[in-house]
This record gives structure tokens, sequence and C-alpha cells, in this order.
């Protein structure tokens, strides 16, 4: 045999020596050393939609699944995938999924560009954060929106614009409810409600009327009329309930466990502050 | 020649020109005063007077609620006419108590000044309690509060701030020249309370009569436990920890306080109004402000009574020659624009400045091209830059590695930058972010 050839061989043999070595030391690690993974994490992951979006408050949807599994994280926090998620999760988990109705972000002001005045021109950088730092912001109301949009550019899902008015619009289809924008708003006037709630007070001023009309057209004078000329008569056949709307520190407020939706406050209310309802869809 | 001074700072435009040889002038007592309930770091004081009560100068009409809080006093005598929501300085809607002259004038009367020397230090920390004294640096920290440190706290060195670094500001300046010896009297009684021997007097270069007028006082009373310093005039000199760094070499830790490393530091006006409360048993109901900036026809250094409102500073001032971009309660660095001119002027108000547009320099702000030069000015060694870039794009949560909680607000940042970007306030927004999550 030539040298070459008997090279061949020895390098074939070697290198089937090192590699029969090598899967026998992993194979043997691989028992020795291995991880029980849960397979309800992997299908919890799959189950959750994958915005990967962090509304649930941890990083990604696969943290989120792990979380469930391991430390017992509530299952119905992903509001992107909503109820029927949190169904299925339920499901893996074995558990009853709770009862996690769609929500959605609400403004509470109508103040914007057009019915509020300004105190000072306010030249800092272009946030509310920032803004609401001087002096109580640049508005007159030192409650209502401030217009710089920190809540459509913290939304990861494109569902608020800022309207020519200088406030927020939020598109309902495109809103998943993940609470972004409530904790980007200094002035706290977006909260969640649930879809089905469709009367809600749009104002947070808590000023008595002529102070607040000094700052704006728009907002809640706390007149009653609502409460005295509409929700009392709606509920005055009800012995149980009085009234869903009362008026505190000149604020109306609607109590949602009570309200029926019937629309009848917005209808009498002379500030138009008081959303109307519309037909709630099936989805 | 070698002035001690601190890593980073900057040189804003001095302007001290149009105060600084204007001796202290007396403004006349106003016809209404806005006196804030709320005119210190703490809680608010508790008013304890009712509207149509008759007040005199002096007397207390808002009682300090708790520990970390000051007395209010009445600046002027006559009747309170409402107590009632208000804009401050310290918020747009602060409770004020308004007081308006009434009747006749009963004189003033200097009373004769007390000995102090057999007083114990609580007594005398009492007096200064009493006297609702709070930082009149801009801070308005109640005095009383620093000077009644821990017991564990190792206090061996108390620093008098007169550096004054704030560009405009002359009010520490004329206050030494009128009053020098009063000052070292309120030092030495600081020094009583505190148990201490050892103090510095800190001085920006640019105030070099200041310095030889205190230096020669203190030949002349033999006192050899004072020393006073000339230091490199650049902003921020007279901020806390800078100051002391510069004076002492000592290093505050980042979330710590002078008190850890065995300092404490005084306003110079604040030595002064401790002076007057133990040995002329007067409250703090005036101070000396520098009014200035170009727009104003008289600028000088007043004395004024709190609770002023600006709009009878202007007036007693000769007025102003044109309608103000920014009128700045402070300095131009550190203190606050305000909107209204029924806004008084407080405890804390060093200043009152009418500035132009020009002065002000405000346009709209561009890009950060990474220059770095916040980073060479920035007298804390933080990246503002960097804290800013993540505050712009709105994720303030990921500063949090770069302590944005120790910035001291200095604005030297915003003020080196070439893009003209507000980076302090940037910042801010992110202490604010950081404080909301804790």
């Amino acid at each position: 045999m030539s040298e070459i050839m008997m090279q061949t061989i020895a390098a074939v043999i070697g290198i089937t020596a090192l590699g029969t070595t090598f899967g026998v030391i992993l194979s043997i690690a691989k028992k020795k050393l291995h991880v029980p993974k849960d397979p309800r994490v992997e299908a919890i992951d799959v189950v959750l939609p994958g915005a990967n979006c962090g509304a649930c408050g941890y990083p990604g949807c696969a943290a989120y699944a792990d979380k469930i599994v391991h430390e017992g994280a509530d299952i119905a926090l992903c509001p992107v995938g909503g109820g029927e998620s949190a169904a299925q999760i339920g499901a893996i988990m074995g558990l009853s999924a709770s009862q996690m109705e769609k929500k959605i972000a609400r403004v509470h002001c109508q103040g914007g560009l057009f019915h509020t005045k300004n105190k000072f021109n306010y030249e800092g950088p272009h946030s509310c954060r920032a803004a609401n730092q001087i002096r109580g912001g640049f508005r007159v109301c030192s409650y209502g929106c401030l217009g710089l949009g920190d809540c459509a550019s913290i939304c990861p899902f494109n569902a608020i614009s800022m309207g020519e008015d200088r406030l927020p619009h939020i598109d309902p289809d495109l809103c998943t409810g993940c609470g972004k924008c409530v904790d980007a708003c200094p002035r706290f006037i977006i909260s969640l409600l649930s879809v089905k709630q469709q009367v809600y007070v749009k104002c947070k001023n808590m000023e008595k009327g002529p102070v607040m009309k000094q700052g704006c057209t728009a907002g809640c004078i706390g007149c009653k009329l609502c409460v005295v000329k509409a929700c009392k008569n709606v509920f005055a056949d009800n012995p149980d309930i009085d009234t869903a709307i009362t008026v505190d520190n000149f604020l109306a407020h609607v109590n949602a466990e009570l309200c029926i939706n019937c629309g009848e406050c917005s209808s009498v209310c002379p500030q138009d502050v008081i959303s109307f309802p519309v037909e709630v869809s099936d989805e | 020649m070698f002035r001690p001074s601190f890593k980073g700072g900057i040189h804003p435009p001095e302007n001290k020109k149009q105060t600084e040889q204007r001796s202290v002038e007396n403004l006349s007592i106003p016809h209404r005063c806005f006196v804030p309930v709320q005119q210190h770091i703490g809680k608010p004081a508790v008013p304890v007077v009712e509207v149509g009560d008759y007040v005199q100068v002096g007397q207390l009409i808002a009682k300090a609620d708790g520990f970390v809080s000051a007395n209010i006093h009445a600046s002027i005598p006559g009747k309170i006419t409402s107590i009632d929501k208000h804009p401050t300085p310290f918020s747009p809607a602060g409770l004020v108590i308004q007081i308006e002259t009434h009747g006749n004038f009963t004189h003033e009367k200097a009373p004769s000044k007390k000995q102090w020397s057999d007083l114990t230090p609580k007594e005398l920390l009492d007096k200064v309690f009493d006297s609702g004294i709070a930082g009149m640096g801009g801070a308005s920290f109640p005095t009383h509060v620093k000077l009644s440190p821990p017991a564990n706290a190792k206090i061996d060195m108390l620093i008098v701030n007169a550096a004054e670094c704030e560009p405009y500001l002359t009010v520490d300046d004329a206050l030494i020249k009128r009053s020098y010896q009063d000052i070292i009297e309120g030092i030495m009684v600081t020094r009583t309370i505190l148990g201490i021997k050892k103090v510095i007097i800190g001085l920006e270069d640019n105030k070099k009569s200041s310095y030889l007028t205190i230096k020669n006082y203190l030949k002349q009373i033999n006192e050899k436990d004072i020393k006073v310093a000339l230091l490199k005039t650049k902003y921020p000199q007279g901020a806390e920890k800078q100051l002391i760094y510069s004076l002492s070499r000592r290093v505050v830790p980042s979330g710590a306080l002078p008190l850890d490393i065995g300092v404490v530091v005084q306003n110079v006006g604040t030595c002064f109004a401790i002076q007057q409360a133990v040995c002329y048993d007067t409250p703090l109901y005036e101070r000396l402000v520098t009014v200035s900036g170009s727009l104003i026809n008289n600028p000088g250094n007043y004395k004024v009574r709190i609770g002023t409102p600006i709009s009878d500073i202007i007036k007693e001032c000769g007025g102003l020659k044109a309608e103000p971009h920014k009128i700045i309660l402070g300095g131009p660095m550190c203190g606050q624009s305000v909107e209204n001119l029924d806004i008084p002027v407080v405890k804390g108000t060093s200043g009152v400045l009418f500035l132009t547009k020009k002065e002000c320099s405000a346009s709209r702000y561009t890009n950060c091209i990474r220059c770095g030069r916040c980073v060479q000015a920035c007298p804390i060694n933080l990246l503002p830059f960097e804290i800013a870039a993540h505050v712009e794009i709105a994720m303030p949560q990921n500063t949090e590695n770069l302590s944005p909680l120790d910035c001291i607000q200095c604005g030297a940042c915003s003020y080196t930058c070439p893009s003209q970007r507000p980076v302090s306030h940037f910042i801010k927004v992110a202490q604010d972010y950081i404080r909301s999550k804790r």
C-alpha cells in the first residue's frame, strides 16, 4: 500500500474514533444533565398572539408563557388575545379561564385646541410629560389633555392618532387595551373601560364651573342635570339603585357597574361632556 | 493663579455689571401681599389666622406642619383678606394668605440687639425653627432640619455658600458688602448649633472685594477657625456638591447627603437670617432680591417683603422697557420662568429677571450630533445626551442605569448644546418617570 493510502485510512479511523468518543460523552451528558422542559410552555407560546407588545407586563410572549407555567402568572393578562387565548391557556394549564372582557382605552377630555386657552407659550421638548413639569402644563386647565401625543407615540398598535384638535383619537378596532397609553399620560386622562361601557364622562376637571370655564369651554360644570333629570328617572322604578351617576368635586362620575348604557344623561348634558352610546357590535 | 474648582461646568456670560455696584435699596411696602403657605421643601404650613383677622409684621400666620416644614410670618401689617388658591412659584394654584395693609402704621422699631452667647444650642435651634428660616439660596430646604443632623452623623465642617455662580444675581455679594459683620455672627451661631469649629466661606473670584472685606474683618476680630476661600468663577460652583468638592475635596456619594461626609452647607443669606432671628428675634419676612435683566428700567438689589407680587416690583423699579419674553424667578440657569405677574416673591427667590428673547435664545432644537459637549460640561459625570435620547423616543425606563436621579438640574448640558437641545429638561422627565415608578 502506498503511503498516501495509509495516511487516509489513519485519518478516517482517527476521525471516526474521535466522533464516537464525543458522541458517547454527549449522550451521557444529555442523560446526566437533562433539564426537564415543560411542554406546556411551548403550547402556550403557540396560543399567544406573538405580538410581543409587553402589555401583560412581561418581556414578550415567550416570557409570559414561561411565567404562567413556572411562576403561576395570571392567565388572563394578554389583552391582545383576549378571552379566547385566556380560555385556551386555561385548557392547557387545567385552569378555568377567569372572565376577561375586552377593554379599550377611553379619553376623558374633550378640550382640544379649539376649546381651551393657554397660560403661556411652551418651548420645551415635544412631550406631555415634559410639558406637565413646567408650572403644571401650559393649558389653563390643569386637568385636561396637553395634546403633545405621548399616548400616540407609545401605542404599539398605532391605535391612537392625534387629531387636528390636538386630542388623541382611539381607533376601537386597533386598540387592544394594553394600557400603555394609560401609563404614558401624565394627566391620567386615559382609562381602560370595557368595550360595552359606552357611557363615560369626557372631562377630569374638578374645579367649579366658572373657574373651569376660564380655561375651557367643553368641560363638566357639575350642574348635576345628568343625575337629576336623567339617571334618577331611569332608575325610578328600581328600589335598589338610586343613580348610576354621581357628581363629586363638580365632576360627574359614571358607575360602570350600575350603568345600563341608556344614554339619557348624554342627551340632557348642557356641556355635551358625556359620551353618547352607539350600537355595540357583536365582535 | 490656582483657584479650587471641580470637573466640568460652563462659563456663561456673567451679566452682573448692571447690579454689582448698586447698594441695597428698600422697596416700599406693598399694599397687598400674597404669602404662600408653601415656601419651602416639605409639607406646607397650616394657616393659623382667619379671613378678617388683623396681623402685625412678623406675626405667625401659618404654622409648620411637622418637622420638615417651616413657619410663615406676616410680612406687612394689615388685614387678612383671603386664604385661597393663587399662583405661587411652587405651584400654579397653591394656598396663599392674602394680606392688605390696613389701618395706621405702627412704626417698626428696631429691637435692641440680644446676646446669644449664654443660650444653649437647643435654644438657638428653636429660635431658627420659630423664625421659619428656609435655605435662601433657592432650594428653600428648612434650615432647622439641616442644622439638626442625626446623632450618628459626625459633622466637622460648615461650608458657607457665597459662590453665587448664577449669572445676573448679585444678592449674596450685596449682602456681604452691606452686613458682613452680621453674617459672621450668624455663622458663629450656626456653628454653635452644630457644635463644630471649622468653617469655610466660599466665593467665586469675581467677588474679590467681598472676599477682602470678610478676610480683613476676620483678621480684625482674630477669628482663626473661619476661613474664606476664593474659587474659580465657573457655573455651577455654588451647587452644594460641587462647592463641597472644590473646598474640601470630599465627594458626596450618589444618593447620599452632604452630612454623610460630615459637611453642612448654608447660604450666606441663610446665615444672615439666622443672625436676625437670634439677635433681633426677627422672623424671616423680607429678603434681598436682585431685580435685573435688560428690560427693567432700574435694575438693582432690593430689600423686598416676602409675598410682594412681581407686578409691584416692576412698578417700583421704574417699569419695563418692553414686554419681556420671559420673567424668571431665581437665576437664569436654575430659576423658573413664571406666567403670572401676581406671583409673589418667596423665601427662596434670589432674583427676578426680565429677559428679552435674545437673552433667552430660545429656538427650535435639532437632533443630537453626539459631540459630547454635554458630557464634558456635566459636573457630576453623567451622560446627558444618552439619557435625553432615551427620553426623546419615549423610553425613559431605559435610563435607570444612567442614574438621572443624580442630576442636579444645573442646566450646563442644555447651555452648552450646539443643537440647542433642552437636555436637562429631558433628564428631568427621566427623573420624574423613575420617581413615579418607585
